[in-house]
């Protein structure tokens, strides 16, 4: 018998174009979960405000914003969820080493970041639609600005992108040890009340500002690709010493 | 050429010592048995070769690299069980299709007369099928890739008896067009002794045999008569199993060294000498006490 | 009628979602999911270009820069022309007395006066008022002024009384927010509706009690 070699890009290729298939599940609760957030956002946010003069002002704010933190939050379960054995097993069926595996499943979650993405901006026109049509609300939403709606799509994606690969680390040290898918959210937690307790800002906070706070484009760009690049990073060392099918 | 090489392989579980310093090597293309009770570490050991578990110390060598997270290694091996992960997602078809597109000998049409044969419907999910059914579906995988290495890690669990003899017949007929290296491990080692080569055989985590199964057959002879008679035989021979037959007489399995004259000499003082099955030895081989089951109930 | 017309596409919405939990292992039925819910959004995208509605204005720069309670108590925003002013009207009067009087007025409700410095005998009726969203979208045009009529010695001012105005606005999405400098936070700054006069200087106003007069300019 003939021995074959196998390279890793050939390799992640094909696991890639496998995991596209073999997951497709994710993308139907990706709609499934965007849709339950378009009809949470349907009620739009309301802010009312009374002025002296008799004047009343009743604002309803829509936005995708509901959609995407929807999709951000898929996207840490998705992460997760490839992380766990079956998911692993699927690719030690088949040729893989797990380097492999993760780079094929990193290639997965940056297509389902950037397809949340997509759709996640697009919802927007959904919400409008349906008000105007069925709520027979005029949602007042400017003229359709393309350099926007592309901003829109790829500020999403870098942090749908970002949040997956935070899933992804969890997963991985759930992976290493049971005890982590306690650790984890008690660590959080904890840092929350500790932080309350002595009154101090959230720390969980400031690290958050420290992204959401970021105007210039090119320095979010290298914050959160650094960020993301790093915990995936930190995943695939986790992984790759993982025994499976024990 | 020696295409697995194992010296002094050590697996451990905690403290628990699985495979202890085992070393030994399987040639290019031969079919090898892995025989032992369960928990004695076959399916450890066959984990260690197909790179997915690692080794605690020890060397393995598989193509002349060490197997975990190995791509080369991954690419000319498969492992198959009844364990064997497929996505959901996917029907038996995509399932074939897939295996295509990893294994650069998979051979499609031969994968779909297998497919085929054993009614198989396309449309099906992996998930969904019963326990023979999907030991079936993964041996027509582990036959059709036609790996340089392709381990079988009971592949007849749940299949029925028709469906086991024709696995093993495929696998054979396959192997001559396709001369492969293939590691088996099975409890049912009388149906596979015309397919093996060798028998690998392992005794708490340490290979007790690796001969030839030819040599295997020849290995012991058993002795029946009266007790008084055959026991006087058994001195100073490897005496691997031993059993009380009724009042009187006594049936021992002996390692075969004796010469013609000596065999002769036996049958004519009235003692029966018969031929040891492969299969038959193999449990006495494994057994922890020379008598088996039956030393349980006796002495009480 | 109508809310059975409007539950129609969430149980439709809900159906969707449920006959894919039924039948997610179906690869086939996703992909069909994923090309009907890409269609439906981009056919969205394409609708909302035809919909008709009346777009608010974009705010302009002087409302930035300017307050306009200090404008009005300054007496400045008559001199130039503001785009705090909704309407306007003036009355030729030439009496030495004016009463006003007021329909659906508030208790309390401010009206500016502005001496002139020549006699003119023109009584000038300016209306100013302010709605701007915090995303820098101008809602005043929707304020409805109050009508100001002279009849006699008498200047009426009618209020519209309790007016709502209801506004609905899409924003963005907040992880774009962060580049172009919108606001995260939602909230509006009203203003008005007021009612400000440029009077004659000797001209003696009288009020009912309802009304405070607040001289400007002084």
């Amino acid at each position: 018998m003939s021995l074959s070699t196998a390279n890793l890009k050939e390799t992640v290729k094909k696991q890639y174009f496998f995991k596209l298939k073999a997951n497709i599940d994710a993308i139907s609760s990706l709609i499934g979960i965007q849709l339950i957030a378009v009809l949470f956002s349907l009620g739009g946010i309301g802010g009312s405000l009374s002025s002296s003069e008799g004047l009343r002002i009743d604002i309803n704010y829509y936005s995708a914003d509901v959609v995407l933190v929807f999709t951000m939050i898929w996207a840490l379960v998705t992460a997760i969820t490839i992380t766990t054995k079956p998911y692993r097993n699927h690719d030690f069926t088949f040729v893989t080493n797990r380097l492999s595996s993760s780079l094929s499943n990193i290639l997965f979650l940056l297509t389902g970041s950037l397809l949340g993405a997509v759709t996640a901006n697009l919802s927007r026109y959904l919400l409008q639609v349906i008000g105007y049509f069925v709520f027979d609300q005029q949602v007042y939403a400017g003229p359709f600005d393309f350099p926007i709606f592309i901003l829109g799509i790829i500020m999403s994606a870098l942090y749908i992108f970002c949040i997956s690969s935070i899933g992804y680390l969890i997963g991985a040290l759930v992976q290493v040890n049971k005890l982590f898918a306690i650790l984890v959210p008690v660590l959080i937690i904890g840092s929350i009340f500790l932080d309350a307790s002595i009154q101090k800002e959230l720390s969980l906070m400031q690290v958050f500002q420290f992204y959401v706070m970021e105007s210039n484009f090119v320095f979010f760009l290298i914050k959160i690709l650094v960020t993301t690049a790093l915990v995936f990073l930190a995943s695939i060392n986790i992984l790759n010493r993982m025994e499976v099918r024990r | 050429m020696s295409v697995i090489e194992c010296k002094d392989l050590t697996k451990s579980y905690l403290r628990k010592k699985v495979l202890n310093q085992i070393s030994f090597t399987i040639e290019e293309n031969k079919i090898t048995g892995v025989i032992g009770r369960n928990g004695v570490g076959k399916t450890t050991l066959l984990k260690i070769m197909a790179g997915f578990i690692r080794e605690t110390s020890g060397e393995i060598k598989v193509l002349a690299q060490r197997p975990f997270n190995n791509l080369y290694t991954s690419v000319n091996t498969i492992f198959v069980d009844d364990q064997m992960s497929f996505p959901p997602a996917l029907q038996l078809q995509e399932l074939l299709e897939a295996a295509q597109t990893f294994y650069p000998n998979w051979d499609m049409e031969f994968a779909q007369r297998l497919f085929k044969y054993f009614n198989f419907d396309p449309k099906h999910y992996h998930n969904t099928l019963s326990k023979g059914r999907t030991s079936t579906f993964n041996a027509i995988v582990g036959i059709a890739s036609r790996c340089p290495i392709t381990i079988f890690d009971e592949p007849t669990t749940g299949m029925d008896e028709a469906v086991r003899k024709d696995f093993y017949r495929a696998l054979l007929k396959d192997y001559i067009a396709h001369p492969r290296t293939i590691l088996i491990s099975s409890h049912h080692l009388e149906e596979m002794e015309d397919l093996l080569e060798d028998v690998l055989l392992l005794k708490n985590g340490e290979v007790h045999l690796h001969i030839p199964i030819s040599d295997l057959k020849e290995w012991a002879i058993g002795l029946q008569g009266p007790a008084s008679v055959v026991l006087p035989w058994t001195e100073g021979k490897e005496v691997v199993y031993q059993n009380q037959i009724g009042l009187d007489t006594t049936y021992v399995v002996i390692k075969n060294d004796l010469s013609e004259a000596e065999l002769a000499q036996i049958s004519l003082n009235g003692v029966k000498v018969i031929p040891v099955r492969a299969s038959e030895l193999c449990v006495y081989l494994t057994n922890e006490t020379k008598g088996g089951i039956d030393d349980v109930f006796i002495n009480r | 009628m109508t809310l059975f017309v409007s539950i129609i596409p969430i149980v439709i919405i809900l159906a969707v979602i449920l006959l894919f939990f039924r039948l997610k292992m179906n690869a086939k039925i996703t992909h069909w999911l994923l090309i009907i819910y890409l269609g439906v959004l981009l056919l969205s995208l394409c609708i909302s270009f035809f919909m008709k509605v009346d777009e608010p204005s974009v705010l302009v720069e002087e409302k930035q820069t300017t307050d306009l309670y200090e404008a009005l108590y300054s007496g400045e925003i008559s001199k130039n022309d503001t785009p705090y002013l909704l309407d306007k009207n003036s009355f030729e009067y030439s009496g030495e007395s004016l009463s006003i009087t007021t329909a659906n007025v508030e208790e309390g409700t401010s009206v500016f006066i502005e001496r002139k410095s020549v006699n003119d005998n023109l009584v000038e009726v300016r209306v100013y008022g302010n709605i701007v969203d915090t995303n820098g979208l101008d809602l005043s045009e929707k304020i409805l002024p109050p009508r100001v009529k002279l009849s006699e010695k008498t200047l009426a001012i009618t209020y519209p009384g309790a007016q709502e105005i209801k506004v609905a606005l899409m924003k963005n999405v907040f992880a774009s927010n962060q580049i172009t400098g919108d606001k995260i936070s939602n909230g509006v700054t009203t203003g008005g509706p007021i009612v400000y006069l440029r009077i004659p200087p000797s001209l003696e106003l009288k009020a009912d009690s309802a009304l405070s007069l607040t001289e400007v300019g002084k």
